[in-house]
């Protein structure tokens, strides 16, 4: 820690106050008297706090895929059987956020609070995790609301083009069965006490604190909120099998009033740092209103308030490319060969030296400033420490940006990414709007058993 | 972006703050530039400038907001305000071609709402570039005050652009086309009541001079508010505001008649419709209000603290409170949620929205919340819940004051809705005069005559709907 110091008369007595340049961005690995092993970086430029743990997670029960989602409203709800609000008024006297969240691989909660406040917080959050029984009215309401949320948002054209593309694309996989509402109808409340007998015990327990909560105290709150948490055998789990393109252009009938367009490949295996190059590459392609995907059908054409690219995960070493824009449906097809023509040039002649400057300097300024809220730099850091990574892999992120060259970039792109034929294109239309495509559908359920597999 | 999504964000957050209201905090060691006291962390250059200090801070944020939205327009909410700040992000700048975002590294983007129009654009801070930066940021802010610079091509292309977002926003989504019938319902021939973005058929007729005229109308920089923030001093961005905004001319504005547009007329009304984008049955409930602003201005000002609590309170699930009774007591409700907004001065709405929870009709659901508001009691909000929430609000207050960053968005927020800097600058104080009284008097208003609408949106096949 840096000392601001300065003197004070004659006899030079001096004095010595901790000043601080900036945010700090390192986490040291520390141990509890108790015995249990977190990660903490002191900040005390924010008046806020967070703690941040979480475990790996095995698969669903088949049939249940996407019931876990509903775990945290649940616990939150069940804390106290009587008046369950009084779980959230409490937290909001505290000023303190609470949240649960179930991945498909991990499974993670957080207590966010003033400093001084976020022991009374995080013993909140934990005693939901360990007691939470929410009654049969709470769970049913709880249920409607996962079941109707589900059907509902399925009716929007961008989630039904989304659910085609990932049908034909992945075909029986967790993703596409997690597209059935009837997972959450099948979940009973007893299996929240099975879920907690078993994932809680899949992996073991990470602990990530930061914020202006002192090393002394960060341990005390730790050993008192997690004494006695279950101790756990490390499981590995199977690595999936990369997921293969499937080049094929598929048009799906959809509501509203515009033709949604979907182009999707899986990438090449990317592990490690590697993802930042990916994450670098993909965003000069298609994130925010200077990429070229936006540029090419917004400034060029005007044919949509947005284009966009998301780079999601399919596995723990892959992803998946998925270009995206909402356009005018009588600019369809020259959306679509602006689309195609602008992922064929990033990836033929790949990114420019200016390019690469102005996107690292955006990236390089996100990650710095992601430190300034403790929630949001212990969230850097939980999935490194869950996936089992080390936590030197963080550390050197500006230095691992600075050094790579154009070459570096364009070379990775064209290794790792799909090539330009490989993209699966999928096209949502209104009504009295057509488009070419080797496989015609009126619902993406359809998709599976009318579209052959390329 | 327009955006009613962004109105009710900006009305979400001028409520929060008001409920959030502030404790004294310590001031910032700068000294006052232009002799008035702030309310935080900011430091006020002139009238209509602020800055933020952030030393902590990678980027440099610059806000220009516009004391104008689609209610000042000519004929209101045509969407022309939209188009306008559409139209200002367009030939801005050479060197990065009229992208929105203004620096090639940095972010850019614009919101138009009822009431006002705002824009954003931020660099990430290199010491060696830092000054030409700030320089180019005051003075695309302050350009944006004096022309349109797009042409006719470029301005077909975002009409069509704009009638996209509106298809994407409001066409594709049945909640939405449902959400403007039932504001234009609550209140007709009220420019509160219209679409921000306007509609296919008025988009048609966008051009540059109509945007132009809007501009000349309401840019004007005495209209205006400029907020910075990031690793700044005041030192280095007053030259900047001597250089670019303060040659600015100021000149008249019109009175903006909506401002005291007349009450709807009293009524009680019911929109039922089926669609078959819906799935999940919807619940709505709006009311609105209206009231004689109390004497002197600090009674108003308390009135609108007391507003905020009670907004909290709906927005809460403590005893009594809509929520605890229809989620935890008689579990009417699977979700929703309530909001309390300030339209105008002497206007209040209330709404909710919410999905029945199983077994329960949505005819029962939106009884009951029509019944709550009926027979809404003073006192229903008791003095140890009042010190509760005054007390959540002071400390949220105290710990905004630590966050620049944060307390720089809000302060943008306020300044973009109907109340002024004053008001955010005396928030605390006046905080401190609320009692039991001016919140009983809110409940009793909202228990009053008022226009209201039950609305009730069906899947196509539940035979519970009705055509209106």
């Amino acid at each position: 820690m840096m000392k601001r110091c300065g003197t004070a008369g004659i006899a030079l007595l001096a004095w010595c106050a901790p000043a601080h340049a900036d945010h700090p961005t390192r986490y040291e690995r520390l141990t509890t008297p108790g015995g249990l092993t977190f990660y903490y970086r002191f900040d005390e430029i924010t008046p806020y706090a967070a703690v941040t743990f979480g475990w790996p997670i095995a698969s669903d029960t088949r049939g249940r895929e996407g019931a876990r989602a509903m775990l945290g409203p649940l616990l939150f709800n069940g804390v106290y059987p009587r008046t369950p609000s009084d779980f959230f008024e409490r937290l909001a006297d505290l000023h303190a956020s609470g949240t649960i969240n179930v991945s498909e691989a991990a499974f993670s909660a957080e207590a966010k609070a003033p400093a001084k406040e976020l022991s009374a917080a995080l013993d909140l959050v934990v005693r939901a995790l360990k007691q939470g029984a929410p009654n049969e009215r709470t769970f049913r309401r709880t249920k409607a609301n996962f079941v109707n949320g589900e059907i509902q948002s399925a009716t929007r054209a961008e989630t039904q083009v989304y659910r085609a593309g990932a049908v034909m694309l992945l075909g029986d996989h967790p993703i596409t069965r997690g597209f059935d509402p009837k997972r959450y109808e099948a979940t009973a409340l007893g299996d929240i006490a099975t879920w907690r007998k078993t994932a809680f015990t899949e992996g073991p327990l990470q602990i990530v604190v930061s914020g202006r909560l002192a090393q002394d105290a960060a341990a005390r709150m730790i050993d008192a909120a997690f004494a006695g948490w279950p101790k756990v055998d490390t499981k590995v789990r199977t690595k999936p099998p990369l997921v293969a393109a499937k080049p094929a252009t598929i048009a799906v009938a959809t509501s509203g009033k515009q033709s949604v367009i979907q182009l999707q490949a899986p990438t090449r295996e990317i592990t490690g740092k590697d993802i930042r190059v990916a994450a670098l590459a993909h965003a000069i392609l298609g994130s925010g209103p200077s990429s070229r995907l936006w540029q090419a059908v917004r400034g060029a054409l005007g044919a949509t308030y947005g284009a966009s690219s998301s780079l999601g995960q399919l596995g723990p070493d892959q992803r998946n490319v998925s270009i995206n824009a909402a356009v005018d449906p009588a600019q369809t097809d020259a959306s679509i060969t602006a689309l195609r023509k602008a992922y064929a040039d990033w990836y033929d002649k790949g990114i420019t030296d200016t390019e690469l400057r102005d996107q690292r300097e955006r990236m390089v300024t996100g990650f710095i400033s992601s430190y300034r809220d403790p929630s949001v730099a212990n969230r850097l850091i939980l999935p490194l420490l869950v996936t089992g990574r080390a936590l030197d892999d963080i550390n050197d992120y500006e230095q691992h940006l600075a050094s790579l060259t154009v070459e570096q970039v364009n070379a990775f792109i064209k290794t790792r990414f799909p090539k330009p034929d490989d993209l699966l294109q999928v096209v949502g239309t209104p009504d009295g709007t057509t488009v070419a495509a080797a496989c015609a559908v009126k619902t993406w359920q359809d998709v599976a058993k009318s579209c052959k597999q390329p | 972006m327009h955006r009613n999504m962004i109105l009710l964000r900006l009305a979400r957050t001028v409520l929060a703050l008001a409920v959030l209201a502030p404790a004294v905090v310590s001031r910032p060691a700068t000294a006052q530039t232009s002799g008035a006291p702030s309310a935080g962390p900011e430091i006020r250059l002139a009238d209509n400038v602020f800055v933020v200090p952030d030393k902590y801070a990678k980027t440099i944020t610059g806000w220009v907001v516009i004391r104008a939205g689609c209610a000042d327009e000519a004929e209101t909410c045509q969407g022309v305000a939209h188009y306008l700040e559409h139209l200002l992000f367009i030939n801005r700048d050479a060197d990065h071609k009229s992208k929105v975002a203004l620096f090639p590294s940095g972010n850019g983007n614009g919101w138009t709402s009822h009431t006002g129009t705002g824009y954003i654009q931020s660099f990430p801070v290199q010491a060696a570039t830092k000054a030409a930066s700030l320089d180019k940021l005051v003075a695309y802010l302050a350009g944006l005050l004096q022309d349109v610079r797009a042409d006719e091509k470029q301005a077909a292309r975002e009409r069509n652009i704009v009638l996209q977002e509106h298809l994407s926003r409001v066409g594709n989504s049945a909640q939405a086309r449902f959400s403007q019938k039932r504001t234009a319902l609550l209140l007709p021939d009220d420019p509160l009541g219209k679409s921000v973005g306007g509609d296919p058929e008025t988009i048609k007729g966008f051009d540059i001079p109509r945007a132009q005229d809007f501009q000349k109308t309401w840019y004007a920089v005495n209209n205006a508010a400029f907020v910075f923030s990031g690793p700044l001093e005041a030192d280095e961005i007053k030259p900047l505001v001597d250089k670019h905004i303060a040659p600015l001319s100021a000149r008249a504005v019109p009175p903006r008649p909506w401002h005291k547009a007349a009450s709807p007329p009293a009524a009680r009304q019911t929109l039922s419709e089926s669609d078959k984008d819906v799935k999940q049955p919807v619940v709505t409930y709006d009311k609105v209000v209206t009231y004689v602003e109390p004497q002197p201005e600090i009674e108003q000002l308390t009135l609108n603290s007391a507003r905020s609590v009670v907004g909290s309170f709906f927005a809460s699930r403590l005893a009594g409170s809509p929520l605890n009774q229809m989620i935890d007591r008689s579990e009417l409700v699977a979700t929703g949620g309530f909001s309390l907004q300030k339209l105008r001065p002497g206007m209040m709405r209330i709404s909710f929205a919410g999905s029945p929870a199983p077994g329960v009709t949505p005819q029962r659901l939106s009884e009951a919340v029509r019944r709550y508001l009926d027979t809404l009691k003073p006192d229903l909000i008791s003095a140890e819940y009042l010190q509760r929430l005054k007390k959540r609000s002071a400390v949220g207050r105290e710990l905004l004051a630590e966050e620049p960053s944060r307390y720089a968005s809000n302060l943008v927020s306020w300044l973009s809705g109907p109340f002024d800097y004053a008001q955010w600058r005396d928030r605390a104080e006046i905080d401190k005069r609320l009692d039991i009284r001016h919140v009983n008097l809110i409940l009793k208003t909202l228990a009053g005559p008022g226009r209201d609408v039950v609305g009730l949106l069906s899947p196509a096949d539940d035979k519970t709907a009705s055509k209106p």
